[in-house]
């Protein structure tokens, strides 16, 4: 099982929007896929009309057994396990429990038996639970809107992995919410789209996007030939490739 | 991902509304537009795929293996040929039920039929999907009036929202639909309709014998089994759809020749020349194709034992081979479609029709039981005895007719292992069958080297193909060598354990003092 993580320590740039429509095209491509949603706020569960188990919460999560309290999706091969609002404490609890990043993973471990693929999606902080994150998952990708603060956060970022002594090539980044007619998105991209962690594929700021609220699905599945379906599958398809070849690299 | 499915007997169509209506109550329904596709079932002519306990039916490229409890559905897209085997799948491993069939079966059409199928989401108050249901209905394909072969409900639950599934399970109980659907169902109404039953086919042997039954009577039934199962596979034999119609044609009537000459001093000296000169003459014309079959469905362990420098070689080898099967195909189809065959088999068939009392001598027309007894005590003896003249130093005949003493027991076995206890029989075949396989391969590693070897010295000339071929084939025997020796080495071992004092005392209890379970 991979373990991709959308995560970002800025709040707003497209992680629960990447994290839905990454996971739908993920099992549209016939891989078993389990969206886990980390954020207190829920999104994931609401884009995908979910609600969590009414015995479920942070001490279950921390417990393990995740089996049963994950939900299927209306979309075959994709599930959810869906957050509480419980997880706003879950960096305290980790601390608390002394849960390190081999922990972590070893609490997902048992979901490898039934999927492929497990997409954590993140809540905007840097705190315990976010180190344990990047330690325990396969590859961590970011949401990037082009613009300095992003940018700054960006650096915080990779900063972070140094620090954890966390290998740089496990961090891929992308561009998200991006607007041509603005000079600043446009400077910056190309100042940065040539870099190693950055990504080619890119997610425009489209009102499709914004419509999941809407619908409540994934973009794919309400407008399949959209530009902004398109774009989720390409960008899955070049995360899936850069896994595999983290994979091949040995990590 | 786990998921739990229930089907249900459909009984008549006009429940639907109904069914629909008490759902509506407790659940938003999303129904999907009806779909009418033709479908058609496959599975092997042996039924291997049922017998694994599925059903299989494809819709143009699209398969479908079912469980026939109908909780296990797997759906892949794979070959629209008519008789598609497991090498035209392209990525078999994905699908382990295909592998029932091995590399030597295809799939078959067992028969079509129309299939329409409305699909309905059933949500919660969040409009969230919380349980499947399939509703499907199966006609025949031939006319209007085509028969109907019934209904079934499926309902699929959603991981995590079983309490709903629960109330979807009890509102359908309520409704009074049986959960006595099994996926069979349809398929066991197409065939009906069409006179055929489904496992109409086995290549294995089973009689039931009365304990008193006689030599002649027991016989005459073996013989008719036998010669059907020839009938059966002959038009497959000649439409060449896979290698195994050959082997089981071929099968019968080895074992109709080892039933022949086991009685050989029990029948009438001109009842027994005539029958195994007919059988060996059929048999005699389609050796060449059945020894070319083997050959080429040993092509990719033959590929794994060589290094890749000597695969262009052996590709040519083949590549004649492919030719030369080609023609003695031909050969043996004109002779199997000619007045000859059918003359032969009709001649052995009007005999077999007949009493076969007066064919027998005075002495084998008594208990089947006893005078079966008598045969499987004398062929273990036998066995026991050339076995142990065997050495290091004997030639690889002595172990070729060692080979052929165990195929006649293990056949004697097939033809009256009805008057043994089942338990008993198992126990001493399984080792039997061990010295079988060694023997089988020690002899099979034989042959082949001897055909490769003289094949390699046929080669003309010295081009870059025949000499590719030669030192690809020059390789292939070398690792045959090894293997022989392998073999050989393991003989004595195989052999010791099958004639242990275990063994022994099983056998004389199956045939002194079991009293048969018929």
């Amino acid at each position: 099982m991979k373990i991709i993580a959308l995560y970002s320590s800025k709040g707003g740039v497209g992680k629960t929007a990447a994290a839905v429509n990454l996971a739908y095209a993920s099992a549209c491509r016939g891989m078993n896929t389990l969206l886990c949603d980390l954020d207190s706020q829920g999104a994931a569960g609401y884009y995908y009309r979910i609600r969590p188990k009414s015995k479920f919460n942070r001490k279950k999560f921390l417990q393990g057994n995740l089996e049963s309290y994950i939900r299927g999706t209306d979309f075959r091969r994709l599930d959810l396990l869906p957050a509480h609002f419980s997880f706003r404490n879950l960096d305290l609890a980790l601390d608390r429990q002394n849960i390190d990043g081999k922990a972590f993973r070893k609490l997902l471990k048992p979901l490898g038996d039934e999927y492929d693929i497990l997409i954590l999606d993140c809540p905007p902080n840097m705190t315990r639970l976010s180190e344990n994150i990047i330690r325990a998952a396969d590859l961590v990708v970011t949401p990037l809107i082009p613009t300095t603060l992003s940018v700054l956060a960006f650096a915080q970022l990779v900063k972070l992995f140094d620090k954890l002594e966390v290998k740089r090539s496990k961090l891929c980044c992308f561009f998200s919410m991006t607007e041509r007619r603005k000079i600043m998105h446009v400077d910056t991209i190309t100042r940065f789209r040539k870099k190693k962690s950055f990504l080619r594929r890119m997610i425009p700021y489209l009102a499709d996007i914004e419509k999941m609220g809407i619908h409540r699905k994934p973009v794919a599945a309400t407008a399949p030939r959209s530009r902004a379906a398109e774009a989720y599958n390409r960008l899955w398809l070049e995360i899936y490739h850069r896994s595999e070849k983290y994979d091949r690299n040995g990590g | 991902m786990k998921t739990s499915r229930i089907c249900y007997r459909l009984s008549d169509h006009g429940c639907v509304d109904r069914i629909l209506k008490r759902l509506a109550k407790r659940f938003l329904l999303k129904q999907k537009n009806e779909v009418t596709r033709t479908i058609e079932y496959l599975d092997s002519f042996d039924w291997r795929l049922f017998g694994k306990g599925v059903v299989c039916y494809r819709q143009g490229g699209r398969y479908s293996v079912v469980d026939l409890a109908g909780e296990k559905e797997v759906v892949f897209h794979g070959s629209q040929k008519k008789y598609p085997a497991m090498a035209d799948f392209s990525d078999p491993d994905s699908y382990p039920v295909l592998k029932a069939l091995g590399p030597i079966r295809s799939l078959m059409g067992l028969g079509m039929m129309r299939r329409s199928r409305l699909e309905c989401d059933l949500l919660n108050r969040d409009r969230k999907t919380v349980a499947r249901m399939v509703i499907r209905r199966d006609f025949g394909i031939e006319d209007k009036k085509s028969p109907d072969f019934g209904g079934m409900l499926l309902v699929e639950a959603v991981r995590g929202y079983e309490k709903d599934f629960s109330r979807v399970e009890k509102i359908l109980l309520a409704s009074g639909l049986g959960k006595d659907f099994t996926e069979d169902n349809p398929l066991r109404r197409l065939l009906a309709s069409r006179n055929k039953k489904v496992l109409s086919y086995s290549s294995k042997l089973s009689f039931t014998f009365d304990n008193d039954i006689n030599l002649p009577k027991a016989a005459q039934s073996i013989f008719l089994h036998l010669l059907e199962a020839v009938r059966i596979n002959h038009p497959w034999v000649i439409a060449d759809i896979d290698t195994e119609f050959l082997h089981d044609f071929r099968v019968a009537l080895r074992r109709s020749r080892s039933l022949l000459s086991s009685l050989k001093k029990l029948l009438r000296p001109e009842v027994y020349i005539h029958g195994q000169e007919m059988l060996k003459e059929i048999t005699s014309h389609t050796g060449m194709v059945r020894d070319l079959d083997v050959y080429m469905l040993e092509k990719y362990r033959y590929l794994s034992m060589l290094p890749g420098e000597l695969h262009g070689g052996l590709e040519e080898f083949y590549l004649d081979l492919a030719r030369l099967r080609k023609d003695q195909f031909l050969k043996m189809k004109r002779w199997l479609q000619g007045e000859r065959y059918q003359e032969l088999v009709d001649d052995w068939q009007r005999l077999l029709k007949n009493d076969l009392t007066t064919s027998f001598k005075k002495k084998g027309r008594g208990g089947c039981r006893q005078l079966a007894c008598k045969a499987i005590e004398k062929r273990f003896s036998r066995i026991v005895g050339d076995g142990e003249l065997v050495t290091e130093d004997s030639p690889d005949d002595a172990l070729h007719r060692l080979r052929i003493q165990g195929k006649k027991l293990r056949y004697l076995f097939e033809f009256y292992g009805s008057f043994f206890s089942a338990d008993n029989e198992q126990r001493f075949l399984r080792q039997l069958k061990k010295l079988q396989n060694n023997l089988g391969t020690f002899n099979d590693i034989s042959v082949q080297k001897e055909m490769l070897f003289n094949y390699q010295k046929q080669l003309k000339g010295r081009t870059k193909r025949s000499l590719a071929i030669a030192a690809s084939l020059g390789g292939l025997v070398t690792a045959l060598e090894d293997e022989h020796s392998r073999v050989r080495k393991k003989f004595s071992r195989t052999f010791s354990d099958f004639v242990c004092d275990e063994n022994r005392k099983l056998l004389l209890d199956l045939v002194q003092t079991d009293p048969g379970r018929s």
